[in-house]
């Protein structure tokens, strides 16, 4: 049996094969149907992945790495029922941090808060340092996913900060790609002929399974200012959130709608009640006087733009706990189910799409009432690109994964709400459609998975090109089907 | 006849036959010649380019795609006779997106075309090009990758892409990232697996560039430069290796000894008497930052490495101040000297040790350097997050059809007609071989691998399978740059 054989290989205690638990780790956030895996092994070093992956290919069974779950697209679900899912989370080792060469290399399990807080104490952070979820989303996940927020707006996705990959093909094989491939090389940089760590990035896991990642370190700042603004409308704020991010200085740019201003009115933020649209962000600098020269080009481009300053205590407290807020990132204030959709699109579209999605909303606002979703309008700037995620937020059942990660005292109160099918079908429904509407208007996505349309999306020359790889690395199609719409 | 579908597709005029002009588009700069292509065309359009790309491979006739040709690395020399050569600098267009902070360049423009174009908008490339940018294009460039010009805070040229257009074997045009999206432009790299990167460093292996996006950035209002001075290359590098660190400027390299000599003969005098060199150029959005950051440098210019010297910042201002004037000169040195670059990426911990091997390297070979006239200069730069070494090997020789119709005037009016010195020759190339296998020993990796660098031998064999199974994929026959990277 090869469930007996991988057993053997990662222990008995690392394995789960009750119904449950095979239900609990094959299901994400999307409340989509899944097959339900039949055996998840969690592996303690690269060297068990390759054997597992070697093992379970060789019995013609798919292979799905799940990092720490936090998927709404889909990525790590089942598409066959003899799939072999591999929790990644006990490779959770920060190899090295090198402060010489300016490099981390760390095990695909590791969350970006761990791997935050073993840089920091070497006084260096990664470039891109973590999403809101880092808590539990792991650098595997995100780099397989590609993700967004903490550093992005100066220094961009999870993508742009990797310098080298150790992954396992199928059938087992590992290869390192970068100068870490050289036979006397480390993980310094990501350009040795052809580019191989690109590929599998973003590839949500399509192509190999990641098990080491080499990561860009930068010094950790050592003065961070924070800036607020609030205007009057919806485009004001993407208008000013784009402006401020071509200025190339801000370490993070990001808009808050009335919904969210709301929340953290609540939460004690009061000077925010009644402030609709609001621009956050922090310059970062080597020393105070160039965050503050920074911070004052900000400004005076705020003012130019019309825009009014505020209290900036709203993105210094995010930057004061960086990874707290998992409850506020899974769910709504009252025990909402919260559903994001994003799409990328640049400046030049982000009127466009905006207007799209409002639109969108209006023509659904019976619809809306009548199931009692709410809605959100978050956005960022990565690099100088509009990252939009309208956010649908529900009362539904939570589920185990919900109720696991959020605080007892709010589980034992939310555990009870329950599934409204017609509601949840209505606000999936929605999901669906501004998806399509975005990519009439031309958006790229993160987090592809099994959710997003991909292969109607691209022009048939990519999609030929991107087969042909996928042919040359995973000819039988085991590792992570049906991801990216790749049998 | 292919000769005549060729001409039919591109005119006759740009089907070049003649002998002479086929060896000048067929050799590099290396003194190492390998074949002469037999036919040599000059396409005057991506659709042109992939129409030749189609009918070579409907023959069987492989293709290499051609840039500016300062290859030093048989980037473009044919392998085989039977070879069309594309000529890629008709390819001229130049697409500026400043609001979507992109541009869309010709494989064949300049990076002094595209710095002018652009800067005229009040934009750049973030990194905006080597030395040799009067010659070197956007499509060679990408397909070696290269740095100098705002490398110090933005990186390599492969760092700034975010898309690409190939002509692929079939003809078929592959555009990568979200250029593939159905309703797309070309403002992100990521959409799904990065297919770009494959593409990049991949020395023209897997398709022909035809069209290429780079991001912009505002034009640096402030810009200022700060020279220090010391006794050792150690004590320079220190302070190179802890500043590089900081990621505040824009440029920053190590001049030597005997580069000093050739300067002060340019008017630099205040070279005199200075062994070491160390130069930052400083770059920013507003006077303030840049006061600060140029405070720091000079803060770890004077105190690390036991304390430099500051002097007269002129050599990087005047770099500045005309960036792609300076490269002309290293054609021909002033004596009939052919210079020939050898470089090896390196982590920044790596580098002194490598300097060390190759200065023991050199003088274990003194004699011969003596007799011969051969002469060793160095460069140290910088691109973000690591360092590049690079000594220049020079001999007394036959300047080749290239320099001959590049070079400044006078000194192909003064050296056109040196007759080979094979001797010398001999010495020259053995010497700058022994420099490229003892960086690799150590280590290092290198930009423009092309036919010269000692890839497949350095890297890891599960790696090499993995870039031999992608060139199959894309290119079964092998009709599209072979022998680049020892495929």
């Amino acid at each position: 049996m090869i469930t007996d054989t991988l057993a053997t290989i990662v222990g008995a205690a690392n394995v789960v094969t009750d119904d449950a638990g095979r239900a609990f780790y094959s299901n994400d956030l999307s409340y989509t149907d899944v097959e339900t895996a039949v055996i998840v092994v969690a592996p303690g070093s690269p060297e068990e992945v390759a054997e597992v992956v070697r093992v379970a290919n060789e019995a013609g069974c798919p292979v799905v790495a799940r990092g720490g779950g936090m998927s709404y697209t889909r990525t790590f679900v089942p598409t066959r029922p003899n799939t072999v899912l591999l929790d990644m989370r006990r490779l959770d080792k920060v190899v090295e941090v090198n402060t010489d060469d300016m490099y981390v290399i760390a095990e695909a399990g590791v969350t970006w808060e761990q791997l935050y807080l073993a840089c920091a104490e070497h006084g260096v952070r990664t470039p891109f340092w973590g999403t809101l979820s880092g808590r539990y989303a792991t650098v595997g996940g995100a780099l397989s996913n590609n993700a967004l927020f903490f550093g992005s707006t100066k220094y961009g996705s999870a993508a742009e900060s990797v310098l080298g990959l150790e992954v396992v093909l199928a059938g087992g094989k590992t290869i390192r790609t970068g100068s870490w491939a050289h036979h006397s090389g480390t993980p310094f940089t990501r350009y040795y002929g052809p580019d191989l760590t690109g590929p599998f990035i973003a590839d949500t896991g399509s192509l190999g399974i990641k098990t080491r990642v080499s990561l860009k370190l930068v010094q950790l700042p050592n003065a961070s200012v924070g800036f607020a603004f609030s205007v009057p409308t919806f485009d004001a704020s993407n208008e000013l959130t784009l402006e401020i991010a071509k200025l190339g200085i801000a370490t993070e740019v990001y808009g808050f709608d009335p919904l969210y201003n709301g929340v953290f009115a609540d939460l004690g933020f009061s000077f925010l009640k009644g402030v609709d649209w609001t621009v956050f962000g922090i310059v970062d600098g080597a020393n105070d006087a160039i965050a503050d020269a920074g911070a004052a080009l900000v400004r005076d481009l705020a003012a130019r733009l019309g825009a009014e300053e505020i209290d900036p205590s709203v993105p210094m407290a995010v930057r004061a706990d960086p990874f707290g807020a998992v409850r506020s990132v899974l769910m709504g204030p009252k025990g909402e189910v919260w559903m994001p959709i994003h799409g990328i699109f640049p400046k030049s579209k982000a009127k466009a799409a905006a207007d799209a999605a409002v639109a969108y909303f209006d023509s659904k606002a019976d619809l809306i009432a009548k199931h009692d979703i709410k809605l959100s309008l978050l956005t960022l700037a990565s690099g100088t690109d509009f990252i939009f995620e309208p956010s649908f937020y529900w009362f539904d059942e939570l589920g185990a994964f919900r109720l696991e990660k959020i605080e007892k005292e709010w589980a034992d109160q939310w555990k009870t709400i329950p599934h409204v099918a017609e509601t949840r079908e209505v606000a999936l429904g929605m999901r669906k459609e501004l998806a399509a509407i975005f990519d009439e208007l031309g958006a790229v996505h993160l987090q592809i998975g099994k959710w997003y349309e991909f292969q109607s999306q691209v022009e048939p020359a990519y999609a030929e090109t991107l087969l042909a790889l996928k042919r040359a690395l995973d000819p039988d199609g085991l590792i992570n089907p049906g991801s990216l719409g790749l049998a | 006849m292919i000769t005549d579908a060729l001409r039919a597709a591109i005119g006759a005029a740009n089907v070049i036959e003649d002998a002479a002009e086929r060896e000048y588009y067929s050799w590099d700069l290396s003194q190492e010649p390998l074949q002469v292509a037999e036919i040599v065309v000059r396409p005057g359009s991506a659709e042109e380019l992939a129409a030749v790309v189609r009918i070579a491979h409907e023959q069987g006739i492989p293709v290499v795609p051609r840039g500016g040709g300062i290859s030093y690395t048989q980037g473009f020399e044919p392998s085989v006779a039977e070879t069309v050569l594309i000529d890629t600098t008709r390819l001229k267009t130049i697409e500026i997106n400043a609001e979507d902070s992109v541009v869309i360049a010709d494989a064949g423009v300049t990076w002094e075309e595209l710095y002018l174009a652009t800067s005229a908008e009040g934009v750049r490339t973030p990194y905006f090009g080597p030395l040799s940018g009067r010659f070197a294009t956007v499509g060679g460039t990408l397909s070696q990758n290269s740095l100098f010009y705002g490398s110090g805070l933005y990186g390599t040229s492969a760092d700034i892409t975010t898309g690409l257009e190939v002509a692929g074997v079939d003809g078929k045009v592959l555009r990568t990232g979200s250029w593939a999206q159905r309703n797309g432009s070309p403002f992100s790299r990521y959409y799904g697996p990065d297919l770009t990167s494959l593409f990049l460093g991949d020395t023209g292996a897997l398709g022909v560039k035809t069209r290429a996006a780079l991001k912009l950035i505002p034009l640096p209002m402030a810009n200022q430069a700060v020279s220090f001075a010391y006794d050792t290359f150690e004590q320079a590098y220190a302070a190179l290796h802890e500043a590089a660190k900081l990621e505040i400027a824009a440029e920053l390299f190590i001049f030597d000894p005997a580069n000093h000599a050739i300067y002060r003969k340019l008017g630099f005098s205040f070279l005199e008497g200075v062994e070491w060199s160390l130069h930052f150029t400083v770059e920013g959005i507003d006077d303030a930052i840049v006061d600060a950051s140029v405070d720091i440098l000079r803060g770890i210019g004077t105190r690390a490495g036991g304390g430099g010297r500051e002097i007269d910042p002129s050599l990087p201002l005047a770099m500045r101040a005309d960036p792609f004037g300076g490269g002309l000169r290293g054609f021909v040195g002033s004596e009939g000297h052919v210079r020939l670059p050898v470089h090896g990426v390196f982590p920044f911990s790596k580098v002194p040790a490598a300097q060390r091997g190759v200065v023991e390297l050199i003088a274990r070979n003194q004699d011969v350097i003596d007799r011969l006239d051969l002469r060793i200069t160095f460069l140290t730069a910088i691109t973000r997050g690591y360092c590049v070494f690079e000594p220049v090997v020079w001999w007394p020789d036959s300047i080749g059809p290239y320099r001959a119709r590049h070079a400044p005037e006078d000194a192909v009016a003064k050296f056109g007609s040196v007759p080979p010195n094979l001797e010398a020759r001999a010495a020259g190339t053995g010497l700058r071989r022994e420099i490229a296998l003892l960086m690799s020993s150590l280590g290092g990796t290198h930009l423009q691998v092309g036919k010269w660098y000692p890839y497949r031998d350095s890297l890891e064999p599960a790696t090499y399978e993995t870039v031999a199974a992608v060139k199959h994929a894309f290119d079964p026959r092998r009709l599209v740059n072979p022998g680049s990277l020892g495929l």
